[in-house]
């Protein structure tokens, strides 16, 4: 499991990259962090709403509801021109993040992590 | 038994609670759930193990709940955007103004006092600055305005100052001033002669409206033609110009071009042309013209009169002059004495003596623009406006504007401290300081906005009647003015916005807790700022009621001032050529009805202008003088003194028995003897006059008691009067006081006799004299009005002032009343500052008011003084109006039940 503080500082980078592969609802975005995390991030609907509706709020993402047949309403969000942005911002810090990282660590490191030497 | 349904519907329910979540999020929240079911079914769970897993990992509801309020406010700006951005407004705006209106309703006093006051201050303002356009847009019409100038004689003094005696210039000064000063562009002439006889188609009209008039007059005035050409109108003798309501009169619906009128039975005048009326606001009014050179066709002696080339003497001609663009008449007006002095390097006067010519003449410019409010009673064609009167107005304006102002302010910021518990509510509440301020500043625009709707409303029905009053049309159309939209504008947003700030500022600076526990020190500086305002509010009105006083008195004095002649009485008609020379026989037929006292034929009649002097030597007491004062003449017909009611106080009146009388006999005023030296009338009896004209030398035979021919402004001056018919052109006749229509009907039958077929128009000396005072009259009535309404907000004012105090000292009252004070002892407690303040007030107004009359009465030669009493009634008067509305106020409080002014939570 990923601390707290580290689950709230990539929300942003995650949900914005999940948010470019195309139209997507809810359920769909829990689900799809939780496969890619193997369990390790477990978004609960009280931070994964609130969050899409902020992003929306400020123009990054749009929303429409929407009736296919045989499935329930759901609500699908994606990406705005804006929210590209973003995410390519984004995209940026995080690679400058993990080269100060890289460096520190050297590139075995991220091979062998530590419990897999111990 | 667990169904799926009612779970999801209660777990729903729950969420609902909170207003953070719309509808639509639930919907999604509740699919997101659904989404889950079949996924942990799958996995072996039933439906009620697995829902409650579900909403296990859904989050606890109350995380739910916090996480979507954090994100509230950002969504509802986003999403309810313009349309509910604005609803909510609305509801804001509504809100307010509901308690606008309640704050209205619940001071019904103030608010009546506050608006009410406002409205008229601004009603009366317009109507003033209504006025002020119209008296100082006079001949402001013409193309050239800005470059015309009426030249008029000056005189000069001993002291190297001219002063402006006449609003003419002798003739021949014209081709001179032409030939030096280029930068005249154009110079006309016009002669205003007393009375014309015009005959079309046997028709007579005796014309008091006809000017003759240089062609180059339409070069400099502005008069639009409707027919004939303009450069070519008045240039030949024997032409003349008709106003079109003139041409209506002489030929109704016929073309008068080129018909002919005959001047005075002999002279034929051709119409040349057709032109407007002249407009209201003009100095020069007329009825045709006449063209100059027509003045020759009366005679040789006329033709060097009017036009010859040395009459320097007679002021008979007003002269206009159109000045080149860009020149300084100020400049030019210098250049005047030099150009005199070569023109005339050794002048021969009167006695002989030689003089050059800059020490008898000067000549002045006054823009035709200037010429009705600016350039004087003494020279002016006819009565006009006069500038002090329009600067009296003016500040009377302004003051009530003020007063009404502080009015405004003072109730607006004392009512508004009591809504300090409204303030802290607000506060609380989560209202910051700007929506505070916008609230107050909001509300105080309310409230100027319906004083402006009222004043408005009362302008609509006061402006005719205003107008009428002063003599112009006005009508509420005007009121789209530019200048008076932006007055009414500026004046509401003004005194809004001052009045708004105070408590605007004031009153969202309080800290709501303080408020709230009472405990709030009510501003001891806003308390010191009201006083210092209903101070000046006093002093204003205090001086208005001085001043009011003083002119009141100054016009009753010049009512009842005894004028030297009897006015009640008199019928006066203009005398023409063909009258004057039956006058014997006219006179014997008037005086034959009982109807009729006594007639008289004169030169000068009072209310006239006296004009000019012939120079006379006298001699008194063995001393030889010559000139030695301006005496103006005046030539008579026989009865003059009997007919007016003067009294002759020594020697004796012209009798037709003297045969001396009617060449060389001449009667002076008691100014006349006491200035030439003359210790007693008596003294002058007998004395030599001598002119330099051959025909005019006699002694003197008789005294008159002083009289005022000319308007009270001016001082009675030296006369002398001598019997000369010829010269006549008005006509006095002495009615009898109890049968005056039967007078009137027997004159104008013996007019007929003699002038058959023209009509008599007859005025009275008592409307002569009155009309003389008229626009001071009707100045003082105005000023009088607009001072009593200043006074009266200003006492409104201090009413409103006076209740909101006392109401504020009802608990003190109350206690007061308990420990045992009586009810004059609050009476006086409460009533006494404010007689503090009127006593300080009166202390400051008494020299303002001291100083503004004193200069006001400058204007006048005879002054009724100012008298200590209107001061004190000035006092008197102010003093009862701040005692009197206090008391109503503090006896309702003294009175009251101590219980009841205790319960009394004045927050």
């Amino acid at each position: 499991m990923l601390s707290r503080t580290l689950v709230a500082a990539t929300i942003r980078p995650i949900m914005l990259s999940i948010l470019s592969e195309g139209e997507i609802y809810g359920y769909q975005i829990i689900d799809r962090v939780q496969k890619l995390s193997g369990g390790k991030i477990n978004w609960t609907t009280g931070t994964l709403y609130p969050f899409l509706h902020r992003l929306e709020a400020n123009g990054l993402v749009e929303s429409t509801w929407r009736e296919v047949t045989g499935a329930p309403r759901r609500k699908y969000y994606s990406l705005t021109e804006k929210g590209y942005r973003a995410l390519e911002r984004e995209k940026l810090q995080w690679m400058d993040a993990n080269t100060i990282l890289a460096k520190l660590w050297g590139p075995q490191t991220i091979l062998n992590p530590v419990t897999s030497i111990g | 038994m667990f169904s799926l349904e009612t779970a999801i519907e209660t777990w729903r329910h729950v969420l609902k609670n909170d207003r953070a979540l719309s509808v639509e999020d639930l919907d999604e929240l509740e699919q997101h759930l659904r989404d889950q079911l079949p996924w942990l079914m799958n996995k072996g769970l039933n439906e009620e193990q697995a829902f409650r897993r579900a909403i296990q990992v859904m989050g606890e509801i109350g995380s739910i709940q916090e996480a979507y309020q954090d994100v509230f406010w950002l969504k509802t700006k986003y999403q309810k955007k313009l349309s509910d951005e604005l609803a909510w407004r609305v509801a804001m705006l509504k809100n307010y103004l509901k308690i606008t209106v309640r704050t209205l309703i619940k001071n019904k006093t103030y608010s009546v006092i506050n608006i009410g006051g406002l409205a008229v201050g601004m009603a009366v303002c317009v109507m003033i600055l209504m006025f002020v356009r119209e008296e100082t847009s006079y001949d402001q019409y013409h193309e050239y305005s800005d470059r015309i100038y009426r030249i008029v004689r000056g005189s000069p003094q001993d002291d190297g100052t001219v002063e402006s005696l006449y609003s003419r210039l002798a003739p021949s000064f014209v081709p001179i001033l032409e030939d030096n000063f280029p930068e005249m562009e154009h110079v006309a002439r016009i002669y205003q002669p007393s009375n014309l006889l015009m005959t079309y188609e046997g028709i007579t009209f005796v014309e008091q409206g006809g000017l003759y008039a240089e062609a180059d007059i339409f070069e400099i005035l502005t008069i639009p033609f409707l027919d004939g050409n303009p450069g070519t109108a008045l240039v030949e003798p024997g032409t003349i110009v008709l106003t079109s309501t003139t041409a209506r009169r002489y030929f109704g619906g016929e073309d008068p071009m080129g018909k002919q009128i005959v001047l005075a039975s002999e002279i034929p005048l051709q119409v040349t042309g057709i032109i407007e009326d002249p407009p209201r606001k003009t100095h020069l009014h007329f009825d045709f013209l006449v063209s100059y050179k027509s003045l020759a066709l009366w005679g040789e002696q006329y033709k060097n009169y009017f036009l010859g080339p040395d009459n320097f003497k007679d002021n008979a001609t007003i002269v206009y002059a159109r000045l080149a663009p860009g020149t300084d008449a100020q400049a030019l007006e210098a250049r005047m004495p030099e150009m005199l002095d070569t023109q005339f390097p050794s002048f021969e006067m009167h006695n002989g003596q030689i003089v050059s010519g800059s020490e008898v003449f000067a000549i002045q410019l006054g823009r035709v623009s200037d010429i009705h409010l600016r350039l004087g009673p003494s020279s002016q064609f006819e009565a006009g406006g006069s500038i002090s009167n329009v600067r009296i107005l003016t500040l009377i304006a302004v003051f009530i504007l003020i007063i009404a102002c502080i009015n405004f302010m003072n109730l607006s910021t004392a009512t508004a401290s009591r809504r300090a518990r409204e303030v802290g509510l607000r506060k609380v509440v989560g209202a910051d300081r700007k929506t505070l301020v916008a609230q107050f500043l909001g509300e105080s625009l309310a409230t100027g906005w319906l004083a402006l709707v009222l004043a408005v409303v009362l302008l609509a029905i006061m402006l005719p009647k205003f107008g009428s009053f002063v003599g112009y049309e006005f009508s509420a159309v005007q009121l789209t003015h530019p200048t008076i939209l932006l007055v009414l504008g500026g004046v509401f947003l003004s005194t809004s916005v001052l009045a708004g700030l105070y408590p605007a500022f004031y009153l969202s600076s309080f800290k709501p807790v303080t408020i709230l526990r009472g405990e709030l020190t009510r501003g001891k500086g806003g308390a010191a700022f009201r006083k210092g305002l209903v101070i000046f509010q006093f002093v204003v009105s205090i001086t208005l009621i001085v001043c009011v006083g003083v002119i009141y008195k100054q016009m009753n004095f010049m009512k009842d001032m005894d004028l030297g002649f009897d006015k009640e009485n008199v019928a006066m008609v203009s005398l023409d050529g063909q009258m004057r020379s039956h006058w014997e026989d006219v006179r014997a037929r008037l005086i034959d009805n009982p109807a009729i006292l006594d007639a008289t034929i004169s030169r000068r009649a009072p209310t006239g202008n006296l004009g000019d002097y012939p120079g006379f030597r006298t001699e008194v007491y063995g001393e030889v003088k010559t000139n030695s004062i301006h005496m103006p003449h005046n030539r008579v017909g026989y009865d003059f003194f009997s007919t007016y009611g003067m009294q002759i106080v020594a020697g004796r009146d012209f009798s037709r028995d003297y045969p001396a009388d009617a060449t060389g006999s001449f009667i002076i005023n008691e100014t006349a003897a006491r200035e030439l030296g003359w210790r007693t009338p008596e003294d002058a009896i007998g004395s030599p006059m001598l002119s330099f004209a051959p025909d005019l030398n006699g002694t003197v035979i008789g005294v008159v008691r002083d009289f005022n021919y000319e308007s009270l402004h001016n001082l009675i001056i030296p006369v002398v009067t001598y019997i000369r018919p010829g010269s006549a052109n008005t006509a006095a006749v002495r009615l009898a006081g109890g049968s005056v229509t039967e007078g009137l009907d027997h004159l104008k039958a013996v007019w007929n006799e003699f002038l058959p077929g023209s009509p008599v128009d007859v005025t009275f000396l008592n409307d002569r004299i009155d009309a003389l005072y008229q626009s001071e009259t009707r100045m003082m009535q105005i000023s009088g009005y607009f001072s009593l309404i200043a006074v009266l907000i200003a006492s409104l004012g201090l009413f409103g002032l006076a209740t909101f105090m006392a109401e504020r000292r009802t608990k003190e009252v109350g206690l007061r009343k308990i420990m045992g004070a009586s009810e004059f002892t609050i009476m006086r407690l409460l009533s006494g500052s404010f007689v503090k303040w009127v006593l300080i007030a009166n202390i400051i107004a008494w020299p303002i008011a001291y100083l503004a009359m004193d200069r006001w009465l400058q204007d006048f030669a005879y002054k009724a003084g100012m008298g200590i009493e209107i001061f004190i009634l000035a006092t008197v008067a102010s003093l009862a109006i701040a005692v009197l509305s206090v008391l109503y106020q503090t006896s309702k409080a003294a009175k009251s039940n101590p219980v009841d002014c205790l319960r009394y939570d004045s927050a």
